[in-house]
């Protein structure tokens, strides 16, 4: 069986997102705080980001000042929290194409990209559709199929069709016509302590599982690109994946993340959690637990 | 700044995005770009015409939509190699639209065109 350490890593982060967005149906229920994150997993000789989160100029900055983004970091000073060094990384998963989740990419340049295949087909279909229909794509900025396009030329881009094992116990799986019409999360097989999740965008945070815990319904995301109807069905599959286990998937707009898993927090104020330790791997968050 | 200037901008990028958006995928699946290299090479030629006629209103936004279609036309040519030009065209486009249109991105609240001083996106 394979051996990852897991860690979660925010790197900036909205104090007034709104819970409609975060779960459907929560109208005029206010606000609250939505960590920006990513996940590295490593072990088995690979080091693995899974998004990549945004580079904070041109377009990500414009994006941040809309969304009221703050406390943003780069994998420069984030990652050498986890003891990772951005050039380390050779595995990049993008669960789909929104700034915040696929807007870094350049900083990762040793990395093989997996992506959607449908995501990118997706960019085809909508090629001819009148300006009244350009929500369906509004999201989305043409420079990084532009990038991926580059990464293509070198060799390192794998478009994603089915579930597929990408590194041993790792697996990419397509999540289509949900979030995004391409989007896909990532289920890991770790030896040492079970079955972790990471969802992208396929949910925002544990609400929206917690219900069905007490015999309740799924609560879907707020932003919908694709059906409600794939959505439910893709957080059922992921149920049943963890065995209802919700706190195995990993959200990565999950504030209570620092309470549910070990973290520290940085003098910067942002967090990593860490949800599995490989062999032999020195702990990060130890710190946090011994001030605590 | 007239409402047609800005209409004809908005028009011509939005065709632009979705080009450049199909043009990456169609590299990336491997598909024909015949008929992207003819629109490219169609809206680059507009947006040329388009700045022409407007006069200083909206010309460099106009200019940069004309560079940035040629751009993406030279790339589909030369089958996605060297995608630098075009994405640095792309970038200032992008640039120069926001100085006279509202962020398209979703879910902004587009209520204040990004490059205008002063104005705050409360989204």
């Amino acid at each position: 069986m394979a051996d990852y350490s897991i860690w979660i890593v925010e790197y900036a982060r909205v104090k007034e997102f709104p819970e409609g967005i975060l779960l459907q149906g929560h109208y005029n229920a206010g606000t609250r705080v939505a960590p920006y994150c990513y996940a590295v997993v490593k072990g088995e000789g690979h080091v693995a980001v899974v998004d990549c989160g945004f580079d904070n100029v041109e377009l990500g900055a414009e994006l941040a000042r809309s969304y009221n983004v703050s406390d943003w970091q780069p994998p420069s000073v984030v990652l050498p929290r986890i003891g990772v060094d951005p050039d380390e990384v050779d595995t990049m998963i993008l669960t789909h194409n929104h700034f915040d989740h696929a807007g870094g990419v350049e900083f990762f340049p040793n990395a093989h990209v997996y992506f959607q295949h449908r995501e990118v087909a997706n960019y085809m279909w909508a090629r001819n559709l009148p300006e009244r229909l350009q929500y369906l794509t509004a999201a989305t900025d043409p420079d990084l199929m532009l990038w991926l396009v580059d990464r293509m030329k070198q060799g390192k881009l794998t478009l994603l069709e089915e579930p597929t094992e990408v590194l041993p116990g790792l697996q990419v799986v397509p999540a289509h016509d949900t979030h995004t019409a391409g989007s896909q999360y990532v289920t890991i097989e770790n030896g040492r302590d079970g079955r972790w999740l990471l969802a992208g965008d396929n949910c925002y945070v544990h609400e929206s599982f917690a219900p069905a815990k007490e015999g309740g319904q799924f609560v879907p995301i707020g932003l919908v690109f694709g059906s409600y109807e794939r959505c439910v069905l893709t957080m059922e599959e992921m149920w049943q994946w963890v065995d209802e286990d919700y706190t195995r998937i990993i959200p990565f707009h999950e504030e209570g993340l620092w309470s549910a898993y070990p973290s520290r927090v940085f003098d910067d104020t942002l967090h990593v959690a860490e949800l599995s330790l490989a062999a032999g791997e020195q702990s990060r968050v130890v710190a946090s637990e011994a001030a605590a | 700044m007239s409402a047609v200037a800005e209409a004809s901008v908005r028009e011509l990028y939005g065709r632009y995005k979705h080009l450049a958006l199909a043009a990456g995928a169609a590299l990336l699946l491997e598909e024909p770009v015949d008929g992207l290299v003819a629109d490219a090479a169609a809206l680059a030629g507009e947006a040329r015409d388009a700045a022409a006629a407007e006069g200083a209103a909206h010309a460099s936004q106009l200019r940069a939509c004309a560079d940035a279609a040629s751009e993406l036309r030279e790339l589909l040519v030369r089958g996605g190699d060297d995608v630098g030009a075009a994405r640095r065209a792309h970038k200032h486009l992008r640039r120069e639209v926001w100085k006279v249109v509202p962020c398209e991105y979703v879910p902004c609240c587009a209520s204040a065109p990004h490059g205008r001083e002063g104005e705050e996106c409360d989204g």
